[in-house]
């Protein structure tokens, strides 16, 4: 691989935000795609961040700091990225469900999908199962995947697969799971597609999805 | 179907008809398990040695075991179903606790006896008064019997959606009255004139039997927030039910506020934290109030944590360490059998120390010294020499998570007025784990930022404090009413403050 591309990537591990996002602009003026920047470098320096957090090697803090060097350089790929046509491997409502405020799960969700280059939709908090649906029409998307951090909350979930079932999305689109006090057997009770422990394992599973 | 329970030589039969999940069936023969969860199969913790006709295992249930208790027939009590004669082994351990308090400036203003009481999701404590001269005759304390409906308000609540309230009204209620007998008969006195009753809003509504159900989802709207007189009698006496500040600042807070005197120090700044599951936090800035609740969680109460438990008998509650040895006490001076909140805060300490986990929190798997390094299902993990017992990879983060909550709601709490830890005065401490922590650990591991570790003041059970004082002078209430008045909480959900703060705070160097 590119030494340079091998750069950013650790850049981005390390979490240096400032020297990532120059590495990422001198790797272009250097004449190397912006899609190969983006995957060969970026995507493949989450993953490894991604696989570390998995393991319990690093937590919370590092990911989120790997997560602002991503950012930056993004901002420097986005135009390049637009211009050169790229295709997304697919696209990911996410939200906490109604009544829950907690988001540090879910932002970290958000950060590993895109790490695997999936577009995703941040509804935020406190979202209604409707809200999913009708994000999920307008964006085309091919997964609907909520957070609840209280065992008040997760019941919230089975409205959201209800509320897909009953649209026209029904086939089309997966339901992900997670948080907390979210368990397989209770994915399987409420009829969502996919659970996932960790943020890690559900971009992965996102990505099986999109790509299958 | 034929159910034995065995403890020691004792042993006890009965027969039940029908199928029935574990749990159900041991909830009514009375023995009562830690269910953190409260049944939501995620924590693990509701273990018992049973053996018969039982559900096989499925493959949520035996993630949560080990090797070694799936060969002792330990089983989740809330996965496994009773399909026949069965043998339960259950393991009954006391947990004592003290409950320590102090009393700030009263007058006396009644007569004959009363009875104090604060109800904390985990414990509760009471306490007999003779209203003409001030002094304490006797005194109660029993692990609230709501124990097997969740360890945690949430979970409670969650309960009570499924099986409505009333059998966690009746399960306190039914507690208090025994404790109150208890107390009359140690005192010696027959009859109670009057009482007050507090605790955290959620525990108020469960006493109340009122709707819990808004409570547990945003925007966390309370039927009641008290100050008012109870619809009910403790042992024929009339209850006054102290007010909340919000749904998630109770009675308790208010309680304990008063116990401290904090509103009459208005020329100071001052820090309040009960470091129990909520982790309400108080900043008294020249009498105005400021509060939150950080939703810390109960790994200082051992849950979630791999070999956590109460503060009971053989738990590491003391590690430390001398010329690079390190040497362990355990409640009751018994074999260690697990680790509670003040020993895991040491040994983090320690493990920070000798540098056998990093800034981040990750262990060294090459570390060297004291204490061997393991794995544990699968987990790194140190082994606090001499002992089986370790703390975790998972652990580490589990603390991370709940330090930082605390840290973080103290940072918000001093941002709202651009202070800095230096400006306060005095740290008051409340609840019994502040009381047996260690405060040096506790500052090294960033439960708090580190200036504050010299101006600590523990209060002990600043909520039954507060309870009594109530009760020894009524117009104490006039005090209530302006720390109502003069609180003011600050949401942490959506709170970008918080967020950061919390964030930077799980890391081991950031304070
Ligand atoms: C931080 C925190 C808060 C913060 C939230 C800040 C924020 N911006 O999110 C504040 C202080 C505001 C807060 C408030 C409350 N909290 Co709170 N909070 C916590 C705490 C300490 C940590 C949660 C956390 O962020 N974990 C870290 C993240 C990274 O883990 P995670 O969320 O589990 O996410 C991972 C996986 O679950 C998975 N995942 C998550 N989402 C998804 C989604 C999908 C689709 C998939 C596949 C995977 C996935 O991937 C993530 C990364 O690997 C916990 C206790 C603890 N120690 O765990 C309590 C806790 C969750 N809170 C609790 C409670 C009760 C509350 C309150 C209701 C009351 C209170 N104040 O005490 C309020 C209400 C807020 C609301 N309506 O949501 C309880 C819930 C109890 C229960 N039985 O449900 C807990 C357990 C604490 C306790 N008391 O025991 N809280
Ligand atoms: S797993 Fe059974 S109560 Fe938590």
């Amino acid at each position: 691989m590119n030494e340079k591309l091998t750069e950013i990537s650790s850049l981005l591990q390390a979490g240096k935000a400032g020297k990532c996002k120059k590495a990422v602009k001198a790797a272009v003026d250097e004449g190397i795609d912006a899609q190969t920047i983006l995957n060969e470098a970026l995507l493949s320096g989450m993953d490894v961040v991604g696989r570390k957090f998995k393991a319990n090697e690093i937590f919370v803090p590092e990911v989120l700091v790997a997560a602002r060097c991503m950012n930056k350089s993004l901002d420097v790929l986005k135009p390049l990225l637009l211009k050169e046509g790229s295709e997304p491997v697919g696209t990911v409502i996410l939200g906490t469900v109604k009544g829950d405020l907690h988001d540090i799960g879910k932002n970290l969700v958000n950060i590993m999908m895109q790490g695997k280059g999936l577009t995703v939709i941040d509804l935020g908090v406190d979202v209604p199962a409707e809200k999913f649906v009708e994000a999920a029409k307008e964006n085309n998307a091919d997964i609907v995947a909520c957070s609840a951090l209280l065992t008040t909350t997760m019941g919230e979930m089975q409205g959201v697969v209800d509320a897909v079932k009953a649209s026209d999305l029904a086939d089309k689109v997966k339901i992900m799971i997670g948080g907390a006090p979210i368990t397989s057997d209770f994915c399987e009770e409420i009829g969502a597609d996919v659970y996932s422990v960790d943020g890690s394992e559900a971009a992965e599973a996102a990505y099986e999805i999109c790509v299958a | 179907m034929k159910i034995k329970v065995i403890e020691g030589k004792r042993i006890h039969e009965c027969l039940i008809k029908k199928n029935i999940r574990l749990d159900m069936l041991l909830k009514q023969i009375g023995i009562l398990l830690d269910m953190p969860c409260g049944g939501n199969h995620t924590c693990g913790k509701c273990k018992v040695r049973v053996s018969g006709k039982l559900s096989t295992l499925t493959k949520d249930e035996r993630k949560l075991l080990t090797e070694d208790e799936v060969k002792n027939n330990i089983r989740l009590a809330c996965f496994t179903k009773v399909f026949g004669d069965i043998n339960i082994y259950p393991n009954v351990d006391a947990t004592d606790t003290l409950s320590m308090i102090t009393l700030p400036k009263y007058n006396l203003t009644g007569k004959g006896y009363g009875l104090a009481v604060d109800i904390g999701t985990t414990t509760v404590a009471m306490q007999l008064y003779d209203l003409s001269t001030g002094k304490m005759l006797s005194e109660a304390l029993g692990v609230n019997a709501q124990g097997s409906f969740g360890a945690d308000v949430i979970s409670r609540i969650q309960n009570a959606a499924d099986n409505g309230n009333k059998y966690q009204q009746d399960a306190i209620q039914n507690q208090l009255n025994l404790m109150a007998k208890d107390c009359i008969t140690q005192a010696g006195v027959d009859y109670i004139n009057k009482s007050v009753i507090t605790g955290n809003t959620t525990m108020l509504h469960f006493y109340e039997g009122l709707e819990v159900k808004n409570l547990a989802t945003a925007p966390f709207t309370p039927t009641s927030l008290f100050g008012m007189k109870s619809n009910h009698t403790l042992v024929k006496s009339p209850i006054y039910l102290p007010k909340c500040i919000g749904s998630y600042i109770g009675a308790d807070i208010t309680c304990t506020i008063l116990a401290t005197e904090m509103i009459h120090h208005s020329d100071k700044i001052e820090l309040l934290a009960d470091l129990g599951t909520n982790g309400e936090v108080v900043l008294n800035i020249y009498g105005k109030l400021y509060c939150a609740s950080t939703a810390a969680g109960p790994a200082f109460e051992g849950a979630n944590l791999t070999f956590g438990m109460k503060a009971g008998k053989g738990a590491i509650a003391k590690v430390s360490i001398k010329a690079n040895k390190v040497f362990y006490k355990t409640v009751g001076n018994t074999p260690a059998k697990g680790i509670c909140g003040s020993g895991i805060l040491d040994a983090v300490s320690i493990m920070l120390e000798l540098k056998i986990i990093d800034e981040t929190g990750h262990i060294d798997s090459e570390f060297e010294g004291p204490g061997k390094i393991i794995y544990h299902n699968e987990e790194l993990a140190w082994q606090i020499p001499g002992t089986k017992i370790s703390v975790t990879q998972k652990d580490i983060r589990q603390i991370q998570l709940a330090k930082s909550a605390i840290f973080a709601g103290i940072k918000t709490l001093l941002k709202k007025e651009n202070l800095s830890p230096e400006d306060i005065d005095t740290f008051y401490i409340a609840g019994g784990f502040g009381h047996y922590m260690n405060r040096h650990s506790a500052a090294n591991i960033g439960l708090f930022p580190k200036e504050l570790e010299d101006r600590i003041k523990l209060i002990g059970n600043g909520a039954l404090s507060g309870a009594a004082t109530l009760l020894l002078d009524t117009d104490q209430r006039v005090n209530e009413k302006s720390i109502i008045s003069k609180s003011k909480e600050i949401e942490l959900s959506g709170n970008p403050t918080f967020s950061e703060h919390y964030v930077d705070g799980m890391l081991f160097s950031h304070y």
